[in-house]
């Protein structure tokens, strides 16, 4: 039986791109759930909050103490789809005591929200789910990974259709992600180091065959190939550009390209690639790992709400539920022949 | 807890500046502790273990999962004084279920190892102590803000001299981070950023009256402070004096802004100086922490998680302690 919850989860930034779909995708899967749409746009957030029911605008003003919110307020969870770079958001869900959930920081950037979890760690369940489109990379390569009894080396190559950067707040991730280190995060034979220019390059094929070159990008999967791995190197590469489904004359999508070597359970050598695409871009699987943190943090699946602590999608999420999710939300599961080569 | 029924205490870089400092701080606090000293050079390891004495000299292979010992080595924590790019050293006190501290992580090169951490959180303490003196700069800023009713802004100055540049592992930090990350992260009106350009100098007068050009850097000093007192503007920079200079070297300048208990505006100025400071100071600091994180001072010892110097350590106690040691510290 699910839980039933009475405060709103407030929705920071959920009259966006990705935020409007977060709050169509929980309103789907929760009739129920009573949901605060917050945002500076009070008739954009006010007409979403109409569409889906059970919803309210909420007037959310980041930077401030509080967020400039009631004190009679009070809601379930806070989640923030956008940069939030005075951590206002965090704190007020420390304060409430309540999960919060966040989708805009690299692994570069986690400092100051690590430091805010260790000097407050028994406030809130904080999940770090800024893994590519929330996991949608992550949970499904540790789905493939279960074959394996020793994992070697992880690729995921992700490719964006230049037509499918979102909204102004995936804008502004990139410019920011992009310019504030001049190199890449990546585990190469056991150590971690960072990568720049060529040894940031990686060419993959993508789905219909093509070639496309990528450059190192070091986000939350790594960290997540991290702990939930013992692979020796781990590289996650990124392509803005065409995806197949264009080339073809079709409509943009979004394709993630996952490879797994090591051994297998009976202790042979064991390669597998597979190929996953959205045909209506990142922004559906990105509110769709959303709602699934949603779900679990406060354990509308039944479960037991997760406990205040530091998390990572993978810390808390059943990989094989996840894929399945994915695949009920419109994503097709393609299994690749391995590519030749490094 | 009673350091010598402990097994040993782990240092790997330990023979280098920073941790033959930390040994020797740790002997003459407790005599009896047992400590393990792992360097490149065994040579120098061992001559350095038979100076602190009850010390022995290990060779660690941080390219190995069981960092190339044999199955029966125990430790009573792991500490690691260089860059540990593999993160094997942090898997082994995890799998032992020992203290683990870094002290050459900056702001953005922790997130391997808070994965792992999260990935075991019930495995180890896991302390980040990539800060300014070994945890001492931070501890002594929230002595300096105590008697703020709140705090706006904080202001650190590191001022060296070319000739306490720290021994090769702080020079290849230094060189790593101007590499990976030029843009220096601050927390500037109640954002976070990394800032470029002018953003990242600041110009102020020193205690001396010479003005002084510094360059911010990506310490950790600057969440942790952010975190603990609600400023709105954090910044940790570094200035290099001239070496001709006659007053004494190496000090660190805390700079606060705030409201004061009566809701009067309040400034303060804190300096620490001491005549062996970078090497001495991040070594006694990071003596206290492994004191803490064991139980050897009596309380209880540090459960397992993610942990920062200012979660661990009393800011008055640290205080006081400095004064014992003879650091001269006074606000101005």
């Amino acid at each position: 039986m699910s839980r039933r919850i009475e405060d709103p989860v407030l929705l920071i930034g959920g009259s966006g791109v990705v935020g409007e779909k977060a709050a169509r995708t929980l309103r789907r899967l929760y009739p129920e759930l009573p949901l605060a749409i917050g945002g500076r746009d009070m008739a954009k957030a006010a007409a979403l909050a109409q569409a889906l029911g059970k919803a309210e605008a909420t007037r959310v003003e980041l930077g401030k103490a509080g967020l400039g919110l009631a004190e009679s307020q009070s809601f379930s969870a806070v989640v923030t789809f956008l940069k939030d770079d005075t951590l206002s958001s965090l704190r007020y869900a420390q304060q409430q005591g309540v999960p919060h959930l966040g989708i805009s920081t690299a692994a570069f950037e986690i400092a100051p929200e690590v430091a805010l979890h260790i000097n407050a760690p028994e406030r809130s369940a904080i999940l770090m789910m800024s893994n590519w489109l929330a996991g949608s990379a992550t949970l499904p390569l540790l789905h493939l990974a279960r074959d394996f009894a020793t994992v070697r080396s992880i690729r995921i190559a992700a490719v964006l259709d230049e037509q499918d950067m979102g909204g102004p707040a995936a804008h502004a991730d990139y410019v920011r992600q992009t310019g504030a280190v001049t190199s890449a995060l990546m585990r190469e034979s056991g150590k971690w180091l960072w990568g720049q220019g060529e040894s940031a390059k990686r060419t993959f094929t993508m789905l219909d065959g093509t070639p496309e070159t990528g450059t190192a990008f070091g986000n939350l999967d790594l960290l997540s190939m991290m702990g939930a791995t013992d692979a020796e190197s781990i590289r996650f590469d990124f392509a803005l550009g065409e995806t197949s489904s264009r080339r073809r004359g079709e409509p943009f999508s979004t394709e993630i390209l996952l490879e797994v070597s090591g051994l297998g359970r009976d202790g042979s050598p064991r390669h597998v690639r597979q190929g996953i695409v959205h045909p209506a871009g990142q922004a559906p699987l990105t509110a769709l790992g959303v709602a699934l943190g949603v779900e679990r943090l406060l354990g509308l699946d039944g479960a037991t709400p997760v406990a205040p602590g530091l998390y990572l999608p993978d810390s808390l999420l059943d990989p094989a539920y996840f894929v399945q999710r994915m695949q009920e939300f419109g994503a097709r599961f393609h299994d690749l022949e391995p590519e030749v080569g490094p | 807890m009673n350091a010598s029924t402990l097994d040993p205490v782990l240092l790997i870089g330990g023979a280098g500046r920073v941790g033959s400092r930390a040994a020797r701080s740790l002997r003459s606090m407790h005599p009896e502790l047992p400590i393990a000293i792992a360097g490149r050079d065994l040579g120098k390891a061992r001559q350095l273990a038979s100076e602190v004495g009850y010390a022995s000299a290990v060779a660690v292979d941080l390219e190995r999962a069981d960092l190339g010992l044999d199955g029966s080595a125990a430790f009573s924590a792991v500490v690691v004084l260089l860059k540990d790019d593999s993160l094997n050293a942090l898997q082994f006190a995890q799998a032992h279920g020992v203290p683990y501290v870094a002290i050459s992580d900056y702001a953005f090169d922790i997130g391997p190892e808070v994965a792992l951490a999260i990935a075991r959180p019930t495995a180890a303490p896991v302390l980040l102590l990539g800060h300014f003196l070994g945890g001492i700069a931070v501890l002594a800023t929230l002595h300096a803000v105590r008697d703020f009713r709140r705090v706006d802004s904080i202001e650190m100055a590191a001022i060296f001299s070319p000739a306490d540049m720290g021994g090769p592992t702080a020079q290849a930090d230094m060189a790593r981070v101007a590499g990976i990350a030029p843009h220096p992260l601050m927390l500037v009106d109640g954002r976070w950023l990394w800032a470029v350009g002018a953003e990242a100098q600041r110009t102020f007068m020193d205690i001396d009256g010479m003005t002084r050009q510094g360059q911010a850097y990506p310490l950790l000093d600057v969440v942790s402070l952010a975190a603990v007192t609600d400023a709105m503007s954090v910044r940790i920079d570094a200035a290099m004096r001239e070496d001709e200079e006659a007053s004494p070297g190496h000090r660190l300048i805390i700079d606060v802004a705030g409201v004061g208990k009566y809701g009067e505006p309040q400034r303060t100025r804190w300096v620490i100086e001491d005549s062996d400071f970078h090497q001495g100071m991040s070594g006694m600091g990071l003596a206290w922490a492994i004191e803490r994180l064991l139980g050897l001072d009596g309380g209880k010892p540090v459960a397992p998680g993610l942990h920062h110097p200012e979660t661990i350590l009393d800011p008055e106690s640290v205080m006081n302690r400095l004064k014992e040691w003879g650091v001269r510290f006074h606000s101005y």
